[in-house]
């Protein structure tokens, strides 16, 4: 899985603080400092659903709500700004996903399985991984995503979209039960 | 084993931003620019509130007047559309003289960031410099400031020690010299003694010294303050509370720099070692003059026709002699006939009892074209150097000596 390093770099307090001011290089530095986790969030929420048209705009609201809000961002040591800009991301994305409304099928409906002779086609199999992501609730492909490619832990997760950590577990476990039916896992079928 | 969902789940690649993406944001996120005549007046206001707190004076474009200062901390002063700062021990007037900004530096270091079309006459016990728009140090006198410190006993000549250092950042100085005026240029060091000639180091500059990093983070913190204040001018009742608490946050800025300004130095510190004083009673043979005077000596009587003096650095103790005796036998065995000659020669010259000689041989190509190349160092052992002293001489001759060699590497 693409893991980012638990490691990845923030922005510093300095640059933070005037970029919260209007500061015009730190706001800069800012959108050069996420975006690639920011645009890789959002692409990975529309993209399967056939936003892609929308990934841009998407990105590009989350850092002007950044902007407007950065001064809210509480830095009592604890919280990670990179945190609570995918916070922010993945919030407009799961609008964005209602907003659509494009049909799409059921939650409680499975994903066609992959076919055995796709089995070893890698790019099938990640299609059909792609196509079972865009089959999940939006909140459920958001816990997915955060945590297989953002690194966040089930609190921040929990935190990110108002849920119990528990629930952020189960939801988890559906999701990746869902693609895994997708991936024609025996153990899966007729389990998602 | 992995999971196989996981090695799904990644070979699907990072979706990744186009490449004028932060143009984007930033062209989506630009305010709508304010009045000009508002956005200037609430800057003035802005900007005096912290200045003022600063313990400057600004005045915008307005005239200079006449001032003062003798320094016994750290002190930044807006000088019309420039800037100076003068550190600990400075001794500094100016004026506007016949429309021109005219200080008179006796004591100290001072930094000078001048606006691009200001010019600056500055005068020191070493005569009058000239500069236009530049950038640069001016420090009077380090050595007479070292009788405070040094480490080898009395007092120095007044006449031997009195000098001003210019060490160029940004522009060019033209400094008082035999016939008329003499340029210095960025990265450029010269030495201007009271009554003798303009000598440059060839040492370089620093690229970037603390004081000039320093300098433009204010002036990133202006410009930060200037865009806020625009902001502001839209809502000019807040106005007050909102610079209240600007002004704090800048201060605590300001307070951030300084912290990281002093660990740098520290950390320099540690790396290359405090210079070394020049010791109070040294003799004027191992002064500049002095040592220039013995090692053309030292090549004549070894008759090498080629033989030359290129730089005798003395901007801190010991003196560092590089010269060229040119082309000799390659190899080691040039090395060592040269270091043979040359040897035999300075225990000639200088009494081997009663010096240690520290010298170098290069045969790089360099500015001063091929050939061999020689740097020397001549200690007197009247000195009594302690050990630790010893290896912070080394410490320092070694970083002079790379500084010389990165200075006349070939164009």
């Amino acid at each position: 899985m693409t893991s980012r390093p638990a490691t990845a770099p923030e922005l510093d307090t300095l640059t933070r603080a005037r970029a919260a001011r209007g500061d015009d290089r730190a706001c800069r530095a800012l959108v050069e400092c996420y975006q690639r986790r920011v645009y890789a969030l959002v692409g990975r929420m529309l993209g399967p659903r056939g936003l892609d048209g929308l990934v841009a705009d998407v990105a590009q609201e989350t850092f002007l709500r950044v902007f407007r809000h950065l001064d809210r961002f509480a830095d009592d040591g604890r919280a990670r700004l990179s945190t609570w800009i995918l916070t922010i991301a993945t919030r407009l994305c799961i609008d964005t996903i209602r907003a659509a409304q494009r049909p799409r099928p059921a939650p409680s409906e499975a994903p066609p399985a992959l076919r055995p002779d796709q089995a070893h086609d890698r790019r099938a199999r990640l299609a059909a991984v792609q196509a079972a992501i865009a089959t999940l609730p939006p909140e459920q492909q958001a816990v997915l995503v955060l945590r297989a490619w953002h690194d966040l832990d089930y609190a921040e997760i929990a935190a990110a979209l108002d849920l119990a950590p528990g629930t952020v577990k189960s939801r988890l476990a559906r999701a990746r039960a869902r693609l895994r039916h997708a991936l024609g896992d025996p153990k899966t079928r007729g389990t998602p | 084993m992995s999971d196989p969902l996981d090695e799904v789940l990644g070979e699907w690649a990072d979706p990744t931003p186009p490449p004028d993406f932060i143009d984007q944001v930033m062209a989506a996120r630009a305010p709508a620019p304010a009045p000009r005549h508002r956005r200037r007046w609430a800057y003035r206001i802005a900007a005096a509130v912290v200045l003022f707190a600063a313990g400057a004076i600004w005045l915008g474009d307005a005239p200079v007047p006449s001032g003062a200062i003798d320094t016994q901390s750290r002190q930044s002063i807006t000088l019309g559309a420039g800037r100076l700062v003068a550190e600990p021990g400075a001794t500094l007037r100016w004026a506007q003289v016949d429309g021109v900004l005219t200080a008179h530096q006796t004591r100290g270091a001072v930094v000078y960031r001048l606006a691009p079309d200001q010019t600056l006459r500055l005068r020191t016990p070493s005569g009058e410099f000239v500069a236009t728009g530049a950038c640069f140090e001016m420090e009077i006198d380090p050595m007479a400031s070292s009788l405070k410190t040094g480490f080898m006993g009395a007092a120095l000549g007044a006449g031997l020690t009195a000098a001003a250092f210019v060490t160029v950042y940004d522009g060019e100085v033209r400094a008082p010299a035999a016939h008329g005026a003499e340029p210095v240029r960025a990265g450029e060091r010269a030495r201007v003694p009271v009554d003798g000639p303009l000598s440059r180091s060839d040492r370089r500059a620093a690229p970037a010294p603390d004081l000039h990093v320093a300098l433009k983070a204010a002036q990133a913190e202006r410009d930060a303050l200037k865009a806020e204040v625009a902001e502001l001018s839209a809502a000019p009742e807040d106005a007050r509370v909102r610079l209240q608490a600007e002004k704090r946050n800048l201060q605590n800025e300001i307070n951030e720099l300084k912290a990281a300004l002093e660990e740098e130095k520290a950390a320099r510190r540690q790396v290359e070692g405090d210079p070394i004083p020049f010791p109070d009673d040294l003799s004027e043979t191992y002064t500049e003059a002095g040592q220039a005077r013995a090692f053309r000596d030292i090549l004549g009587a070894l008759e090498y026709p080629d033989g030359r003096i290129d730089a005798v650095d003395c901007s801190e103790f010991p003196c560092i002699v590089h010269g060229y005796v040119g082309q000799r036998e390659p190899g080691q065995a040039g090395h060592r006939a040269l270091f043979a000659d040359l040897e035999k020669a300075w225990k000639g010259h200088f009494g081997a009892k009663n010096h240690a000689f520290s010298w170098s041989t290069s045969s790089q190509k360099d500015k001063h074209g091929e050939g061999m190349k020689f740097s020397a160092v001549v200690i007197p052992h009247a000195l009594k150097l302690s050990r630790g002293e010893h290896a912070q001489m080394h410490k320092r001759m070694m970083l002079r000596q790379q500084q010389y060699r990165d200075a006349n590497r070939p164009e």
